[in-house]
C-alpha cells in the first residue's frame, strides 16, 4: 500500500481513537455486543454454508434442486442485497471525504482503490456469506480446486458496483428533480422482486428467462465458474468482460464525484426556487402561536423543506414505504397470521415505517442536522424549550404531511381504505411519534453530531445514539403492543369491545408520552443550558478524511 | 552572479500561476468572468474584492478544488487540466478551515499533512513537531482541532502548508481571526518564504497588511479583474502618493455610501 494510502489509514485510526473514549464504557459495550450479535449470526449462515458444501452428498439427497440455478440466484440475491439495503437505509457507508482529500497530491487512481475498499463496510454480512462458500468449496472433493478463485472476482465486481452506484447517486440526489427522479427508478427496482412474487412473472420475461441459464449475466457465469461446467471458458470470459465494463463505469463516475461541483447545483436551483403555495405553509404557524415560538417553527419548515437528506426521506415514506410494503401485505404467503396481519394493518405499517425515516432527520440530533442555527439558539434572548417545541412541531407537522401523502397515494392507486383504518394508522403513529420525539429530544441533547444536510447518504445521528435506539424502539412500542394484545384478546369474547380497549390503551399511551415529554424536555432544556459549550463544541467539529 | 538561494526562480521560469480566460459559470451567473492574471515567482501576490467577487472561486480553481467552466489555468509551468497532480505537490494550501480534520491533534493533522505529500514519517513526525512549536501550539499537543480557536486553526493549517516546503502557497483569508502576535508571526514566516524563492498568492480583507506585504496586487470585481500591478502602479491622481489600499480599493470597486437613513435606526 502506498504512503499517502497508509497516512489516511492512519489518520483515520487516529481519529476514531480521539473520538471513542469520549462516548462512554457502557454504550461502547453495547454497541460492541450488538455489533457481534450481527455479523455472529451471518457468520453462523456462513458456516452451515461452508459445512453444507463441504459435504456434496448432503445436496444431492435433495432431489428436485437445480443447483446451478440455487447458486446463480443465490449470487444475485447477494449481490442484490450489496446494492439495494444501503440503498434501503439510505446510508452510503464509510466513504472518502473527497473535498478535504483533493487537494492533496493523491493520484485519482489511489483515491479510487481507497474508495472501493471502504464499500466493503457497505456489506459485510455479503463478504462474511462469501468466505462460507469459497471455505465451503475449497473442502468439496467435486469442486474444482480453483472454482472459489471466482468469488474474489465476483466481490471485485460488487464492490465497482458500489462505487460506480454511490457516486453515481450522490450527485443525482443532490440535483432536484433528478433527486425525485432517482428515487421513484430505485423504489421500482426494489419493488419489483415483490411485485413478481405477488402478481407473477409477466409473459415475455418468463419467456426470456426461458434462454436460461442466463450465463451472459455475472452472478449466472460466477455460478458456472463455481460448480463443474462445461462452460468454463466462455463463463470466465464474460466474468472479466464485466468486471472490465464495470471498471470502466465506476472510474468514470468517480472521476466526475471527484470535481463535482455542489455550487454549481445550489446555483442553478437558486434560479429555479419560486414562492407560490408552499410559502402559505410556511407562513402557517404565525397564525396559531406566538413569537418567538412561530418564528422558530416557520425557519424549521423553510429549512427542513430545502434540505436534499430531508425531502428524500420525507418522498420515500410515502413511495418507497407504499411500494416495499404493498407486496408483502398482498403476497402469496398464504393463510399464515403473519401475512393476514400485515394485510389488515398495511396502513399502519406504512405510517410506521414513515415515521421511522422521517425521525432520523427530524427528531434524532436536531441540532445537529441544523447546526449553523445552534449557536443562535444559546445566543438570543430565547428559552431552549421553545427551541425543541418547535423543532417537535415542525416534525409533526411534517409526519402529517406525510400521512396524507400516503392515504393520497392509497386513494390514487385505489387500494381500500377505510375510515378505520385511517384513523388507526394516525392514532398509533402519533402515539409512537410522541415517545420517539421524548427520545429524540435527549439523544439530540446528549449526543448532538454535525450533519450536512445536503449529502442524502449520510446517517444523522451518532453511532452511540443510534445503537441505543434499537434499544429504545421496542421500549417506545410498548403501548402499541398493548394496544393491538388488548385489541386481540377481546375480539375472540367481546369483540364489540375490541376497538373501545384498544383506543383506550393508545389513549393511556398518550398520557403517558406526553408525560414523558414533558419531563425530558424539561430536561434536555436544562441540559443543554448546561453543556452549551459541549454542544456548540461538537457541533463545530467536522469528521475525518473517511466518513461515516 | 551574486549567490542566489537554491530555490530563487531562474530568469526564464515559468510564472508561478497564469490563468487565461478564466470562466466559472453558476446557472447564469458568471461567478468567474474572463479572468486573465499573471503571478510572477517569488512574489507576494494580493488578490482583493469585495464579498461575492469571484476570489474564493478563483483560489479553489487554482487549488484544483473545483473545475472551471473554461479557461486554462498553468501553476508553476504545470497545466491544471492535464498535471494536476503534479502541481498539487508543489502547493502550500491555507483554505478555509472546512478542510481540516477537527478529531485529529494539530500535531496529528500536520504530520497528516506531511505524509501526504510524501514525507517519510519520522521527518514528518519531527517536522510537525517543530512547526507546532513555531506556531506556539505545542502548549495545546493534545488538544484536538474542534476545541481550537479560529486563529489557532489559521495557525495550525498555515504550519501544515509549510511542512513539505512548498514553491506556492495558496492562501484563503490567512489571517481572519488571528491575533496581532499570531498575524506578526505569520506575517514574517511568510516574509521568510517569499526570501527563499516561494510564490505567496493569497486574498485578504485586512487591506493594511496587504499593503505592507504585497509586491502586487489584483482587485476582482464581479468576477472580472479591474486593476493589477504594484501599489505604485495602482495610485491615481495628484495626492496618489498618498492613498491607502483602502481608498483605491473603494475608489475601485465603486463602494459607494447610502444616503438613505434609517429612520427606526437613528
Amino acid at each position: 500500500m502506498t504512503a499517502p494510502l497508509r497516512a489516511i489509514l492512519w489518520a483515520q485510526f487516529r481519529i476514531l481513537r480521539n473520538f471513542y473514549p469520549r462516548t462512554g464504557p457502557i454504550a461502547s459495550l453495547f454497541a460492541a455486543l450488538l455489533t457481534l450479535f450481527w455479523y455472529g449470526l451471518w457468520t453462523a449462515l456462513a458456516v452451515f454454508i461452508a459445512g453444507v458444501l463441504r459435504h456434496p452428498e448432503q445436496l444431492r439427497s435433495v432431489p428436485s434442486l437445480n443447483l446451478p440455478s440455487l447458486f446463480s440466484n443465490g449470487l444475485l440475491l447477494i449481490f442484490a442485497y450489496w446494492q439495494l439495503v444501503p440503498l434501503i437505509l439510505v446510508s452510503s457507508g464509510m466513504s472518502l471525504d473527497l473535498r478535504r482529500l483533493a487537494v492533496y497530491p493523491i493520484s485519482d487512481t489511489q483515491l479510487f482503490w481507497m474508495e472501493v475498499l471502504l464499500r466493503i463496510t457497505t456489506s459485510l454480512e455479503m463478504l462474511i456469506l462469501l468466505a462460507g462458500l469459497a471455505i465451503g468449496l475449497a473442502g468439496n472433493p467435486g469442486a474444482s480446486s480453483w472454482a472459489w478463485l471466482a468469488l474474489p472476482i465476483y466481490i471485485l465486481l460488487n464492490l465497482l458496483v458500489g462505487v460506480a452506484v454511490k457516486d453515481l447517486l450522490t450527485r443525482l440526489l443532490a440535483q432536484r428533480g433528478w433527486r425525485e427522479l432517482v428515487v421513484i427508478l430505485f423504489v421500482s427496482l426494489a419493488a419489483l422482486p415483490q411485485y413478481v412474487s405477488v402478481f407473477g412473472m409477466p409473459a415475455w420475461v418468463k419467456s426470456l428467462l426461458k434462454i436460461a441459464p442466463p450465463v451472459w449475466l455475472p452472478w449466472a457465469a460466477t455460478a458456472h465458474l463455481l460448480l463443474p461446467s462445461r462452460a468454463v471458458w466462455p463463463a470466465i470470459l464474460i466474468l472479466l468482460t464485466w468486471l472490465v465494463a464495470v471498471y470502466g463505469f465506476s472510474r468514470w463516475q468517480f472521476a466526475r464525484s471527484l470535481r463535482f461541483d455542489r455550487e454549481e447545483v445550489k446555483a442553478a436551483e437558486n434560479s429555479t426556487t419560486r414562492a407560490g403555495l408552499i410559502e402559505h405553509f410556511y407562513c402557517l404557524p404565525r397564525r396559531f402561536f406566538p413569537d418567538p415560538l412561530a418564528a422558530l417553527l416557520e425557519k424549521e419548515l423553510r429549512f427542513l423543506s430545502r434540505a436534499p437528506r430531508f425531502r428524500l426521506v420525507f418522498l420515500m415514506g410515502f413511495s418507497f414505504g407504499l411500494m416495499i410494503w404493498l407486496p408483502i401485505a398482498l403476497g402469496n404467503l398464504g393463510p399464515t397470521s403473519r401475512s393476514s396481519f400485515l394485510a389488515n394493518n398495511f396502513l399502519t405499517v406504512v405510517c410506521i415505517y414513515a415515521l421511522t425515516l422521517l425521525a432520523e432527520v427530524a427528531f434524532w440530533n436536531h441540532l445537529g442536522f441544523d447546526r449553523a442555527a445552534a449557536q443562535l439558539y444559546f445566543l438570543a434572548p430565547i428559552s431552549y424549550r421553545t427551541v425543541i417545541l418547535a423543532k417537535n412541531l415542525a416534525g409533526f407537522a411534517f409526519l402529517l404531511l406525510e400521512l396524507f401523502a400516503i392515504f393520497l397515494v392509497m386513494l390514487g392507486l385505489r387500494l381500500p381504505l377505510q375510515p378505520q383504518q385511517f384513523l388507526e394508522a394516525m392514532a398509533v403513529t402519533f402515539v409512537l411519534g410522541l415517545f420517539l420525539v421524548s427520545i429524540g429530544n435527549a439523544g439530540s441533547t446528549l449526543y448532538p453530531r454535525p450533519v450536512d444536510p445536503s449529502q442524502s447518504w449520510r446517517s444523522s445521528s451518532a453511532g452511540r445514539f443510534h445503537t441505543l435506539l434499537l434499544l429504545f424502539y421496542p421500549l417506545a412500542s410498548i403501548p402499541i403492543l398493548v394496544a393491538y394484545g388488548a385489541r386481540y384478546v377481546l375480539s375472540a369474547n367481546q369483540p364489540s369491545l375490541a376497538p373501545f380497549a384498544f383506543y383506550a390503551v393508545l389513549l393511556l399511551g398518550v398520557g403517558v408520552g406526553y408525560a414523558l415529554y414533558q419531563a425530558v424536555l424539561d430536561f434536555a432544556a436544562t441540559r443543554a443550558e448546561r453543556d452549551r459549550e459541549k454542544i456548540v463544541a461538537a457541533l463545530s467539529a467536522s469528521a475525518g478524511p473517511v466518513a461515516a | 552572479m551574486p549567490n542566489l538561494p537554491p530555490d530563487l526562480p531562474l530568469p526564464n521560469a515559468p510564472p508561478a500561476i497564469a490563468v487565461r480566460n478564466l470562466f466559472k459559470t453558476y446557472g447564469q451567473k458568471h461567478a468567474v468572468d474572463g479572468l486573465n492574471l499573471v503571478v510572477p515567482r517569488g512574489c507576494f501576490y494580493g488578490f482583493l474584492g469585495p464579498n461575492g467577487a469571484g476570489k474564493t472561486t478563483t483560489i479553489r480553481m487554482l487549488m484544483g478544488l473545483i473545475p472551471p467552466t473554461s479557461g486554462e489555468i498553468e501553476i508553476l509551468g504545470f497545466q491544471m487540466s492535464r498535471q494536476s497532480l503534479d502541481i498539487r505537490r508543489l502547493l502550500g494550501l491555507v483554505p478555509d478551515d472546512t478542510l481540516l480534520f477537527d478529531h485529529l491533534t494539530g500535531g496529528e493533522f500536520i504530520e497528516f499533512v506531511g505524509r501526504l505529500y510524501g514525507l517519510p514519517l519520522r521527518e514528518a513526525h519531527e517536522r510537525s513537531l517543530e512547526l507546532l512549536a513555531l506556531f506556539e501550539l505545542d502548549g495545546n499537543a493534545r488538544k484536538l482541532i474542534a476545541e481550537y480557536s479560529k486563529g489557532m486553526r489559521k495557525r495550525c493549517a498555515m504550519a501544515a502548508a509549510l511542512i513539505h516546503r512548498p514553491q506556492l502557497f495558496l492562501m484563503d483569508e490567512p489571517f481572519e481571526g488571528v491575533d496581532a502576535v499570531g498575524a506578526r508571526l505569520m506575517k514574517n514566516i511568510l516574509i521568510e518564504q517569499v526570501r527563499r524563492g516561494a510564490t505567496i498568492f493569497l486574498t485578504s480583507h485586512v487591506l493594511d497588511v496587504v499593503e505592507r506585504l504585497c509586491d502586487r496586487i489584483a482587485i476582482i470585481h464581479e468576477g472580472q479583474l479591474v486593476v493589477e500591478g504594484s501599489m505604485d502602479d495602482l495610485r491615481q491622481g495628484p495626492d496618489s502618493g498618498r492613498e491607502t489600499l483602502e481608498e483605491l480599493f473603494v475608489r475601485t470597486v465603486g463602494g459607494a455610501p447610502s444616503t438613505e437613513k434609517l429612520e427606526w435606526l437613528a
